[in-house]
């Protein structure tokens, strides 16, 4: 049932994000063709896909978040969820379905980001990319550092969208001012976990040699392989609470 | 053992009861009627049984389960309101609900949309009200379920509608299964009910076969209902 609910999941968004991102790289190539072929007195046009450019990618920004975000407040706990909570599948599944879909966007727009980066470097001229002449031994360290990257991108948007979630459904438990109590419960969670932050880096900080300037490799890792193990406590966390609540609280009115 | 069953059954919102102490016990093979006045608490009856909202007090049984997986596959439910992805077309929404639920009969709903004349490339928000609901309708009697909960299913639709829909429940659902339906037009399904429970201000009044009311109190469901629910 999880491969179904996945299906629709990435479709619904994807129907949204597909042609957006589409656009931005569109955007991207039109916009570096402009920089690179642009004649003097063409500095104004320069200025005018530049800054179509950044205001797109922080609208696609805003839109992912915007529709991740309603995934879950509409396809749940609003009209649809009358719908989507009638089909045998467990709140766990219903939660994980969402959550996947989230993190799975997260790094699609990420990626998006990436190849926008490398379309406007190569139309400026960067084609020698620094990689491809590594050696053997720093083409396997880099591609470890990549693939933590990319679980921590996973790890940390799951983190953050079952924040989200949990704090909706905090919200949702009210009779009144569901919206206000979900972005209270939401700066509330953030500071719990700042304080928590602030005491774990003070406690680690006689054992961590922070200032060593022979930063290895193997700490690299370490550091990046810590960043995703908090992810997933905070996301086990967030799971348990969204998951209890939707199961013993939930109130579809 | 009946197919659903509720023990003390209590829900309230807030300060207000929404239902108090219900117990009922519905056995395959029927149509029942959920009657009663707006705000009695039938709606959340319905959302009960579907675990939509969990009771304060009491429990609930379908086929000896408490709702949650196991009972989604058995009952089809018609909300009383639009409840699917305004940006879906009709056979998308027919194809979804043959993905999601296994006992939905896909050539069925394909043939009642054909009879209504249903565009199958139409998308929700572009249907009228009448349309979104007889979809929504078509999608729910096209399961072959062992219970169909349809919360007000002929509210606010036009009297040729009305027709439609009841026929299609009479014709589509099985003699093993169950029919609950919710309303406060009792005119219109006293004709397709053999079972009547009376609701009001969230507790059952009465509980009888229709063909028991009307031979005790020589009267019709609906003469027996305008005397309970005088104002």
């Amino acid at each position: 049932m999880l491969r179904k609910l996945l299906k629709y999941e990435f479709a619904s968004v994807g129907r949204v994000l597909i042609p957006l991102y589409g656009a931005l790289i569109v955007l991207s190539v039109i916009t570096g063709a402009q920089l690179k072929f642009s004649k003097m007195n063409e500095g104004f046009l320069d200025v005018i896909f530049v800054l179509l450019l950044v205001s797109g990618s922080v609208a696609a920004l805003v839109i992912t978040a915007m529709i991740l975000i309603r995934r879950f407040s509409s396809n749940l706990l609003g009209d649809e969820g009358y719908y989507t909570l009638s089909i045998p599948a467990s709140i766990n599944q219903h939660i994980l379905s969402k959550t996947i879909t989230a993190s799975g966007w997260a790094l699609i727009g990420i990626i998006t980001a990436i190849l926008i980066g490398i379309i406007l470097g190569s139309f400026a001229g960067g084609t020698d990319f620094a990689p491809l002449n590594a050696t053997k031994k720093e083409k396997g360290m880099l591609t470890i550092v990549i693939l933590e990257m990319v679980f921590i991108v996973l790890t940390w948007a799951s983190w953050l969208a079952l924040k989200i979630y949990t704090s909706i459904s905090i919200g949702h438990i009210s009779q009144k001012l569901q919206g206000l109590i979900a972005v209270g419960v939401f700066l509330l969670l953030s500071g719990v976990e700042s304080f928590i932050g602030t005491v774990l880096i003070r406690a680690s900080l006689p054992v961590r040699n922070i200032t060593a300037v022979d930063y290895s490799f193997a700490a690299l890792t370490g550091d990046l392989f810590l960043s995703i193990v908090i992810g997933l406590i905070y996301s086990a966390i967030y799971f348990f609470i969204t998951n209890l609540i939707l199961r013993k609280k939930l109130n579809l009115r | 053992m009946a197919l659903v069953e509720t023990k003390n059954i209590t829900k309230s919102f807030g300060s207000n009861f929404a239902l108090k102490d219900i117990n009922l016990s519905i056995e395959s093979g029927q149509i029942v009627g959920l009657l009663g006045p707006n705000g009695s608490g039938k709606t959340t009856l319905i959302k009960l049984m579907m675990g939509l909202l969990q009771p304060d007090m009491g429990s609930i049984r379908i086929e000896g389960n408490e709702p949650g997986v196991e009972t989604k596959k058995i009952s089809a439910y018609l909300p009383d309101r639009i409840v699917l992805p305004s940006y879906m077309t009709t056979e998308q929404l027919i194809r979804m609900n043959a993905d999601f639920f296994d006992d939905f009969n896909e050539s069925k709903a394909v043939e009642m949309a054909k009879s209504l004349n249903l565009d199958f490339g139409q998308t929700m928000q572009k249907m009228s009200k009448g349309t979104k609901e007889k979809l929504q309708l078509i999608l729910t009697m096209s399961r072959e379920a062992k219970l169909y909960l349809l919360d007000e299913p002929i509210g606010g639709v036009d009297p040729a509608t009305r027709d439609y829909i009841l026929r299609t429940i009479i014709t589509n659902y099985s003699e093993d299964a169950a029919v609950i339906i919710s309303t406060h037009l009792i005119q219109d399904v006293e004709s397709i009910i053999d079972d009547v429970i009376f609701i009001n201000r969230g507790e059952t009044v009465l509980h009888k076969s229709a063909e028991e009311i009307r031979e005790e109190n020589n009267k019709s469901v609906d003469e027996l209902f305008r005397e309970v629910f005088k104002c």
